[in-house]
């Protein structure tokens, strides 16, 4: 298989702290690739690096056979990959569709001209852009909340939010950072669910997190972190057997 | 009584100035921009307009727009470097700018009159005048905040990570809104040149900006109805406090201090002010309680 999104040998050091060491990766095309370990070792260091808010101190970073490493999170958006945080990041002063609506800002096409005259172009794509937003709330079941403001929506119903808001763009990559962070057991079944459904739309995606569990049970294929490092990478099923991983996880863990 | 009409009809030339200054001061604060560059742009707006029309015989309405643009190229040649930089760095390199425009205007004798300023400037500036270019500022502010810039520009200055991840160039963004910023100013700059028969080097330093920054920052940053509002009571109450000076800096001083302090979106805070809920969320008003 083809990779969409492949790093080799990222580095980064943060003051005393080697976040990431020589980390090489690789993100299939059409799959949920898992990048799991322990806290600290690394994930949203990475995460931060392939979408442009910190620059690797070392390696190369490549989405669809092109080399992306340093571009501005901007340009990393406009490539088609977009992300979530692991500290959700909504806009708290605005509404769910406002949210959303941003997600669409880079398919914009009015002008200046287009703005300070009001002309027809604009409204017109205003109305596109609300309507394709409002679906997108619809097929996550969150068109109900639509209006509602950031502040009365439940932990587990801003993760989704935030999700759909990184949809809007119409990715070709989804990064998500511990998306089940805070979740109970059924928030989580549904949020499986969903992480699925957008696979079967074709969206590629790259689910970190340290919960063994979601990501075992979703991914295709699974690299471990651990301490900035490569510890392990390939089937889930591989990587449960792993006694290295065991070691990893029971070691911190207990 | 003719005193008492000439008195009020300068008192409202005033609020339209100081109100299409606040609009200036406002693209800049309203995207996390804390700009002191307010005054440099006035200044320059006044000199290379009088300086048209009184040395080069341009019509008003030609110096004006040269003026407009003259502080709109400034202001993007300002803003490539300083855009860069932190916040308060930024706050800091723009008040040098103004500072710098002072000086120049200080020493430039031929073009600027120097320190004694200059005299006998044609008054072309007129209340309709005001008007008209008062109305144009708003209705440019109304137009890009209903638009998908608008929305990019609250979201930013909300938080700029999410933004820049959804693919907001927040740099450009800041700089096309500082140059608009510089534009307005240079504008307003050209018709305050030509509204009291004078101007002089100090007309336009320190404390013009720092009055400029309270306008909005007093009637509420959070709000289209804000700058207007923050120039008018700013504009008005002094002429209340005329009994003495020194009150009237103490009394301005304490009333800009309480509502910074007990009004989160200033005076549009009232429910008077405050438009539909609808229009309000638009305008990205924090909700209460919004997390
Ligand atoms: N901005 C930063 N400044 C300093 N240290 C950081 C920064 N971001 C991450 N780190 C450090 O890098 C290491 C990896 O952090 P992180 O990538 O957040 O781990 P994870 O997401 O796997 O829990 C930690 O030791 C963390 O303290
Ligand atoms: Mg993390």
């Amino acid at each position: 298989m083809n990779a969409l999104l492949s790093g080799e040998g990222i580095t980064k050091h943060f003051a005393g702290v080697t976040a990431l060491s020589g980390f090489s990766f690789e993100v299939p095309s059409g799959a949920i690739t898992g990048v799991i370990g322990p806290n600290g070792s690394g994930k949203t260091t990475l995460m931060n690096i392939i979408t442009g808010l910190y620059r690797a101190d070392r390696g190369d970073l490549f989405f669809d056979g092109r080399n992306i490493t340093g571009l501005p999170p901007h340009r990393i958006a406009a490539l088609g990959i977009a992300r979530s945080f692991q500290n959700i990041r909504l806009f708290s002063d605005q509404t769910i569709l406002e949210n959303v609506l941003l997600g669409t800002h880079l398919h914009r096409q009015a002008g200046i001209a287009d703005i300070l005259l009001r002309l027809p172009r604009l409204r017109r794509e205003e109305r596109a852009a609300e309507s394709f937003c409002r679906e997108l709330l619809e097929r996550f079941e969150l068109k109900h909340l639509a209006e509602h403001p950031v502040g009365r929506l439940s932990y587990g119903d801003r993760r989704r939010v935030e999700i759909v808001r990184a949809l809007a763009l119409r990715p070709r990559l989804l990064l998500l950072d511990e998306p089940a962070a805070g979740m109970n057991a059924t928030e989580k079944l549904r949020l499986a669910g969903l992480i699925r459904r957008i696979r079967d739309e074709r969206i590629s995606i790259l689910l970190i997190d340290h919960d063994m569990e979601m990501v075992m049970r979703l991914c295709d294929s699974v690299t471990v972190l651990n301490f900035g490092k490569k510890l392990a990478s390939g089937l889930p099923c591989e990587i449960q057997g792993n006694p290295a991983v065991r070691e990893a996880y029971l070691g911190l863990e207990s | 009584m003719n005193d008492l009409l000439a008195a009020y009809g300068n008192l409202i030339d005033m609020i339209f100035l100081n109100s299409i200054i606040a609009y200036s001061v406002w693209l800049t604060l309203s995207a996390n921009m804390f700009s002191m560059a307010t005054g440099g742009f006035l200044s320059l707006g006044a000199y290379t307009c009088v300086y048209l029309t009184m040395q080069h015989g341009l019509p008003f309405f030609a110096g004006a727009a040269a003026a407009a643009l003259a502080a709109t190229a400034v202001a993007l040649i300002l803003g490539l470097p300083l855009l860069r930089l932190r916040g308060d760095y930024f706050a800091l390199a723009t008040l040098a700018f103004t500072e710098v425009v002072r000086v120049v205007a200080l020493n430039w004798e031929s073009v600027t009159g120097g320190a004694l300023g200059i005299f006998n400037i044609p008054k072309y500036t007129d209340t309709a005048v005001l008007l008209i270019v008062f109305v144009l500022a708003v209705y440019f502010c109304w137009a890009l905040e209903h638009s998908p810039e608008g929305r990019a520009r609250r979201s930013m200055r909300r938080d700029e990570t999410p933004a820049a991840a959804m693919g907001v160039n927040i740099f450009t963004h800041k700089l096309a809104l500082f140059a608009a910023s510089g534009f307005l100013a240079g504008l307003a700059g050209a018709l305050a040149g030509h509204l009291n028969y004078f101007i002089g080097p100090n007309d336009f330093g320190l404390m013009r900006t720092i009055d400029a920054l309270a306008y909005p920052i007093l009637g509420g940053v959070n709000s289209l109805a804000g700058p207007a509002l923050g120039a008018a009571v700013f504009t008005i109450f002094p002429e209340f406090l005329r009994f003495s000076n020194q009150m009237r800096e103490i009394i301005l001083g304490a009333v800009f201090v309480l509502a910074v302090l007990l009004l989160p979106n200033g005076l549009t805070s009232f429910r008077g002010f405050r438009g539909s809920r609808r229009r309000e969320r638009r305008m990205g008003v924090r909700e209460k309680g919004g997390g």
